[in-house]
């Protein structure tokens, strides 16, 4: 695919335990996640005994977080939940704090409005938040399962799938859906808005697949080449990068 | 005390039926699950959902209300329409409403993108329609007095807010107050530049506060089939009183005659579907677990997963994973407005997605043959 490729910087941040910076292909927004691993739980109540209490917290680049970024701190700790070993650490803490820090304004909406008001989608938001944490928890050394990726795909009125669709086309589209993945591929995550069909649905899973596991072959085993441009590729490729650098800084 | 303390029942080892819920709540849903047929603890088979209860019209100081009884979910929706004057928003562009169409000759099939498509912007824009839902402490005793709105409440109001903008359930015209007056011109009316004098102005928008309150609370994912349901159906009930804006006084008034307000045409019939994916403990071993909504390529978890379709608060709790669908079948075929899952291991794939949404089709013949009913009651 000639498609652009997810910026991903790891370690951006000095003080916290791990943090990541991401650019989804659409550049239509920044992220920062810094993560904070294992912490005393601030509240008794929330202790869990048997397992890791998630904290994650989201602020949107122009105002302070509201309805709806407590619903996408509401899914992306379900993720989490779901990528990482809580059991290792019981009784503790895990804190995701993430700040997006640039994202992409309407121009054609009047003057001093910016978007981003309650009723405008979550879901881009969500695939973003989604990559960034699981990208921090890699940093932070978290002990987890395996790696999740999410992907935004758009539908048209026509009927064409876009993966990380740009703004305008996000509001031009009759539907939007995201799809997280686990290392096997299996589904973590459906979120999905608009009008569809269930076909026009399930291609839309197909495209999604292709551009976070990798291509699919018999319909069955997935085929982890080295050059192909998945989202899983640039994750290991992000993550060969910091040890190169770690190695070198050391010696 | 004392006569209880000597019976032998008490002494002995053996855990009352009710308690067991609370100490292995997962080994007894399998357990209810491993039985031939598959029965959960509601006596339900895993793909059998619950009656519903509506009234709607209830509330005597609201333009539209319902009260929906969905399992042990009990919502009550009330909606209130204020104006909201074009002048008091702040960078509005009074160009782009100025416009001489009539939208009288509208169909309310989901299929009709015409010029609404481009207007429904001013929905989301200025917030035209405000769910919010209420989860009182007296609904269930997890919610505590005098805090802030729980995660619960605030998901569940925005997921119907999602909703309600993506489905573009609520038409612009609708919500619109427009004004027709008639320009003077320094134009001879001879002259070819003369334009037609009378121009048709937006002068006010009404807004739909939607208030839920909770009365009694049976799962996340129940309670926001119920509250979908309450919103669409307080929605169908809602009148608007004919407003007009009257030059002299230079403010919208309302005529308060009820037999000349008008009811607002939704587009589709939006009816929501909860589902949880039950994966056995590992540690658990009973042998003969149904199979059921296995995914490809899946492993033993994946293939011992069990879809159950509207979940009680029991079952929201011991499920990981869990999710909604929401369909519309108003225009023949299926459409599907929203899907949503999370949590777990993802268990369920794809297929088991579109078996839900298989079954959620009856689900929508059952619920809107309870819609219609109501509202014909209701006249």
């Amino acid at each position: 695919m000639s498609s652009p490729k997810s910026k991903i910087q790891l370690h951006p941040l000095i003080s916290s335990n791990g943090s990541a910076l991401y650019t989804p292909p659409s550049a239509s927004s920044t992220l920062l996640a810094g993560i904070n691993y294992p912490l005393e739980v601030s509240y008794r109540s929330n202790e869990i005994p048997e397992d890791t209490y998630i904290e994650v917290s989201l602020r949107p680049n122009n105002a302070v977080g509201m309805v709806k970024e407590r619903h996408i701190e509401s899914l992306v700790k379900k993720v989490l939940q779901s990528v990482i070993l809580g059991q290792e650490t019981p009784r503790r803490m895990l804190q995701c704090t993430i700040q997006i820090t640039d994202a992409e304004i309407d121009e054609s909406l009047p003057g001093g409005v910016k978007g981003g008001g309650q009723g405008e989608s979550y879901l881009e938001t969500l695939a973003s938040a989604i990559n960034v944490a699981v990208l921090g928890c890699l940093d932070a050394g978290v002990q987890m399962r395996g790696i999740a990726g999410s992907v935004v795909v758009s539908i048209s009125r026509d009927g064409k799938l876009k993966t990380w669709p740009g703004l305008k086309q996000r509001k031009e589209a009759r539907s939007l859906h995201v799809f997280v993945y686990g290392r096997e591929g299996q589904n973590l995550l459906f979120e999905s808005e608009g009008d569809f069909e269930v076909e026009e649905w399930d291609a839309a899973e197909s495209a999604a697949r292709t551009v976070v596991v990798g291509k699919v072959q018999d319909g069955e085993d997935v085929v982890m080449e080295e050059d192909q441009e998945t989202l899983f590729a640039s994750i290991r490729q992000a993550v060969e990068e910091r040890v190169e650098r770690d190695g070198r800084q050391k010696g | 005390m004392a006569t209880t303390s000597t019976n032998p029942s008490t002494t002995s080892t053996a855990i009352p039926p009710l308690i067991m819920p609370l100490i292995s709540p997962s080994a007894l849903l399998q357990a209810h699950l491993s039985q031939t047929p598959p029965t959960r603890p509601s006596n339900r088979p895993p793909d059998q959902t619950r009656s519903v209860t509506l009234n709607i019209g209830s509330l005597t100081h609201c333009n539209g209300s319902s009260i929906v009884r969905y399992g042990e979910s009990t919502i009550v929706c009330g909606i209130r329409a204020e104006l909201l004057p074009v002048s008091e928003i702040p960078h509005y562009r009074a160009s782009e409403n100025a416009r001489t169409i009539s939208t009288t000759n509208f169909d309310t099939s989901r299929d009709n993108h015409g010029d609404d498509e481009k207007t429904y912007e001013a929905i989301t824009l200025n917030n035209l329609l405000v769910p919010n839902l209420e989860l009182s402490t007296n609904s269930h005793p997890s919610f505590p007095a005098n805090v802030a709105p729980s995660t619960t409440a605030q998901s569940i109001s925005q997921r119907v807010l999602s909703l309600l903008h993506t489905s573009r359930l609520v038409c612009v015209s609708d919500l619109e107050i427009r004004h027709t007056s008639t320009l003077t011109s320094d134009l001879d009316p001879d002259d070819p530049a003369y334009i037609e004098p009378e121009i048709n102005v937006l002068k006010a928008y009404w807004v739909l506060y939607i208030d839920c309150v909770c009365l009694s609370y049976g799962g996340q994912g129940n309670l926001f089939d119920t509250t979908t349901c309450a919103v669409v159906a307080a929605l169908r009930d809602v009148r608007l009183p004919k407003a007009r804006w009257d030059e002299d006084e230079r403010r919208v008034v309302c005529d308060a005659e009820m037999e000349k307000a008008r009811r607002l045409k939704l587009r589709g019939k939006p009816t929501p579907l909860s589902f949880g994916v039950f994966v056995p403990d590992s540690r658990l071993n009973f042998a003969g677990a149904k199979v059921n909504g296995a995914t490809k390529g899946g492993n033993s978890a994946q293939e011992e997963a069990v879809v159950l379709l509207d979940t009680d608060a029991f079952e929201d709790d011991v499920c990981e994973e869990t999710g909604s669908v929401v369909v519309d079948l108003s225009g023949g075929s299926t459409r599907v407005l929203r899907i949503e899952k999370s949590g777990g291991t993802g268990a369920l794939g794809v297929q088991g997605l579109k078996e839900v949404i298989v079954h959620s089709e009856r689900r929508w013949k059952e619920w809107n043959s309870v819609l219609d009913a109501a509202v014909e009651r209701n006249g």
